[in-house]
């Protein structure tokens, strides 16, 4: 009887002691679990079946995931092949990623049903902002949430946003920030998208990979066309509201105030930083010969001019860790009409200017892209002349009876069509070469 | 502990005898090879797919046994009085207790290590014989982009997925003792970990077993399981409603008794949620700090906790059993 006492004792004390360390430790334990909230909260068991379907999956949460995607993926099918109406989808996805909120494919899976196929752009959104926040190392989320933004609502500023998280990421491979840049300037941002291709341009050249820098130089050409054309066409809108008309030449809107003390990157002057840092690196040369055709090219007196005493530039110093200097090297505060970034001038594009319908962008172009487009109106014109006359079996009297109506289409340089109809020719007056 | 280890043993000899035991094991190694084959339904994570249903399947499977299994050890003993040719021996009741309990750890353990050979098994055979695998294995390349079959293509078939069924039932044995391939990296981490949220459930079922009824003690372990499942959302019903009121002391009446039941149950319930590493096993840890590998860390405080909580459970249990009265 006192042995059994004495170990009913010493069993207590045990047990004490053990279960008073596993309280304790669990004490700790909960304290940790306040610090790191649920995804959803779990008590809130109304509205939303992820959210019971958390709690009553009892920790098997991601096989009840599992068979519900399972089940999505069946669904995706089966609606596709009748009604397509994806609205139903989004909650089964919804209670997927609140069940195994890592499961980067049924987010992305999900946008895609929900936005692609079925429209709701805004939805499969909403998706992916959920998946943003949860898998925090991966690009891919937010990427999506870029391309849905961008393309197909045409956000161009809800874009920039998940384009940026998405560079971010731990695993973005190094074309996202090239994608991001595109974007960037899309939206109008064009100092950071600038500075964006200028820095995939350095590590083309910092990795010598020749491909890498001919993409980045069309695309710094590309946002540096796109930034003066902002400030020209800003400027022709207030020509034409101040005098009530359209310009004839592109000077006339060169002292409107858009036009005015304006800062801008120019294609000469980051030709001119690059190559004189590449002198100062004891390289022959930074822009690869391959690539020069269709650049604005600096003097020669500004290829030549000392860098100023604060560069970094040297033998051996990575072109990447130059990105400062060039960016700052490149900008210029100007009045009057900006530099083409293609070694042409820009110009007004007068078959364009007068139309309404057309594209903001196409009012002013350079001199070699209004080349291109007077050769193509000369090249269609004369095909239909050709068309024309093979039915006829003469030359047609008139354009007239080439179009059956009146050729409208102005000259984009400014002169006149000129039409023989004993010999079918068709010219232009600005360049009768052609 | 020769006394122990001898209850042991003999406790496992009997209950690898109960049919139930093979029964939830051939359910659970069904489960298992069904999810290699549902996998292929998924348009993506088909490797997830068997991970997510494998782990679950070797946890819940080994709940069920330490249930069915664990609730009859006891009540057996006394129902058919062989407690008595147990009690009249130098034998203490403790060691009869730690005895039952590690004979019914030991059996749950073999059917945990059996169905995880199964498990990486299956893993290993779904990767070897994905498509691209396989037509190299049957076809090669003669020129760019020509390819022509190497023998009988289709006993080639045969034979290459009998060959990696082999090879993937060795490397599942292997992977229980150390071995791992990146798929396979720190799941034996996340089994063991299970095991001990196991051993904290099997205590509890001897437990239980210690002073009622098979079914009400099938019952009780039931719902200490259920419980300890939702250890933490307990802790977030008690701060839910002290954030309701405005804070703690602004709670009053019932909503104060609810709070302080819940403070107090969530203190004393296991809370099996430290036992579960199957999202870090699927994932990676959660740590943001750390690489994106599926790295699995040894949690050692939640070891601890599980050895201290399952002795503190075994010492209750052998203070209700020293009290039992046999007659």
């Amino acid at each position: 009887m006192r042995r059994s006492i004495l170990q009913n004792f010493i069993l207590f004390v045990f047990f004490v002691a053990f279960f008073g360390t596993a309280v304790t430790i669990q004490h700790k334990n909960l304290e940790k679990v306040k610090l790191n909230p649920p995804f959803i909260e779990t008590w809130m068991l109304s509205g939303r079946s992820g959210e019971l379907l958390r709690v009553l999956s009892l920790r098997y949460d991601l096989v009840v995931a599992d068979f519900l995607w399972l089940r999505a993926i069946q669904s995706f099918g089966g609606r596709g092949m009748t009604n397509r109406d994806w609205k139903p989808i989004y909650n089964m996805f919804d209670t997927i990623t609140e069940l195994d909120p890592y499961f980067e494919a049924a987010y992305t899976f999900g946008n895609m049903v929900i936005g692609d196929e079925g429209g709701r752009q805004r939805e499969g959104l909403a998706l992916l902002d959920k998946g943003m926040f949860k898998l925090i190392r991966q690009y891919r989320i937010p990427f999506e949430g870029m391309y849905v933004a961008h393309w197909q609502m045409g956000d161009t500023q809800l874009a920039r946003w998940y384009g940026r998280i998405a560079m971010k990421r731990q695993d973005a491979p190094n074309w996202v920030p090239r994608i991001v840049a595109y974007i960037e300037v899309k939206a109008g941002a064009y100092y950071i998208g600038f500075d964006r291709f200028l820095s995939n341009f350095l590590q083309g050249l910092d990795a010598n990979d020749i491909h890498i820098q001919a993409i980045a130089l069309e695309k710094i050409k590309e946002a540096i066309d796109k930034w003066n054309k902002e400030l020209m066409l800003r400027a022709l809108d207030e020509y034409t509201s101040r005098t009530g008309r359209l310009p004839r030449r592109i000077e006339e809107i060169a002292q409107e105030p858009s036009l005015q003390n304006y800062e801008v990157a120019r294609m000469s002057k980051f030709v001119a930083a690059v190559e004189r840092r590449a002198r100062a690196m004891n390289r022959e040369y930074a822009i690869h010969p391959d690539l020069r055709k269709n650049i604005a090219w600096p003097s020669r007196e500004e290829l030549e001019a000392p860098l100023t005493s604060g560069s970094l530039a040297k033998a051996g110093v990575k072109w990447e860790d130059l990105r400062n200097e060039i960016f700052h090297e490149c900008l210029v505060k100007q009045s009057g009409i900006p530099e083409a970034p293609n070694g042409s001038r820009y110009v007004l594009n007068l078959t364009m200017l007068g139309y309404p319908w057309a594209k903001k962008e196409d009012k002013i172009v350079t001199e070699a892209d209004l080349l291109d487009l007077l050769k193509n109106i000369l090249r269609d014109v004369r095909a239909a002349i050709e068309d024309r006359r093979k039915m006829l079996g003469r030359t047609p009297q008139s354009l007239r009876e080439v179009f059956y109506t009146d050729f409208n289409t102005t000259e984009p340089f400014g002169g006149t069509w000129k039409y023989d109809p004993q010999t079918g020719d068709f010219r232009s007056t600005s360049h009768p070469d052609l | 502990m020769s006394k122990v280890l001898a209850i042991a043993l003999n406790t496992f000899k009997e209950a690898v005898r109960n049919k139930v035991l093979y029964f939830l094991l051939i359910f659970a190694l069904l489960i298992m090879g069904f999810s290699g084959v549902i996998s292929d339904l998924s348009i993506a994570a088909p490797e997830k797919l068997i991970k997510d249903l494998g782990l679950a399947a070797i946890d819940f499977f080994g709940f069920l046994i330490a249930v069915f299994v664990g609730v009859y050890l006891v009540y057996t003993e006394l129902d058919k009085k062989t407690i008595y040719t147990i009690v009249s021996k130098p034998i203490d009741r403790y060691q009869f207790i730690l005895g039952k309990f590690f004979g019914l750890l030991i059996t749950i353990y073999v059917n945990m290590l059996i169905m995880s050979v199964f498990f990486f098994a299956v893993l290993y055979f779904r990767d070897a014989t994905d498509f691209d695998k396989v037509m190299k294995a049957i076809y090669r390349e003669v020129s760019p982009g020509h390819y022509e079959p190497i023998g009988n293509p289709q006993i080639q078939y045969y034979l290459y997925h009998f060959k990696q069924l082999a090879l993937a039932i060795g490397k599942g044995v292997a992977t229980i003792f150390g071995y791992w391939e990146p798929m396979t990296h720190h799941l034996m981490r996340v089994i063991w970990m299970s095991g001990l949220g196991l051993a904290i459930i099997t205590s509890f079922a001897i437990l239980y077993s210690t002073f009622s009824t098979p079914t009400l003690s099938a019952v009780f372990t039931f719902l200490t399981w259920i419980i300890g499942n939702l250890c933490e959302d307990i802790l977030r019903y008690a701060e839910k409603l002290a954030q309701k009121a405005g804070g703690v002391a602004n709670l009053a009446g019932p909503d104060l008794m609810k709070y302080w039941f819940a403070q107090i149950a969530m203190h004393i319930v296991p809370n099996l949620a430290l036992f579960d590493k199957r999202t870090e096993a699927v994932y990676g840890p959660w740590d943001v700090s750390t690489p994106n590998i599926h790295s699995v860390p040894i949690d050692w405080v939640s070891v601890v906790y599980g050895l201290v909580y399952v002795a503190g459970i075994l010492c209750l249990a052998s203070m209700i059993f020293n009290r039992r009265n046999f007659k």
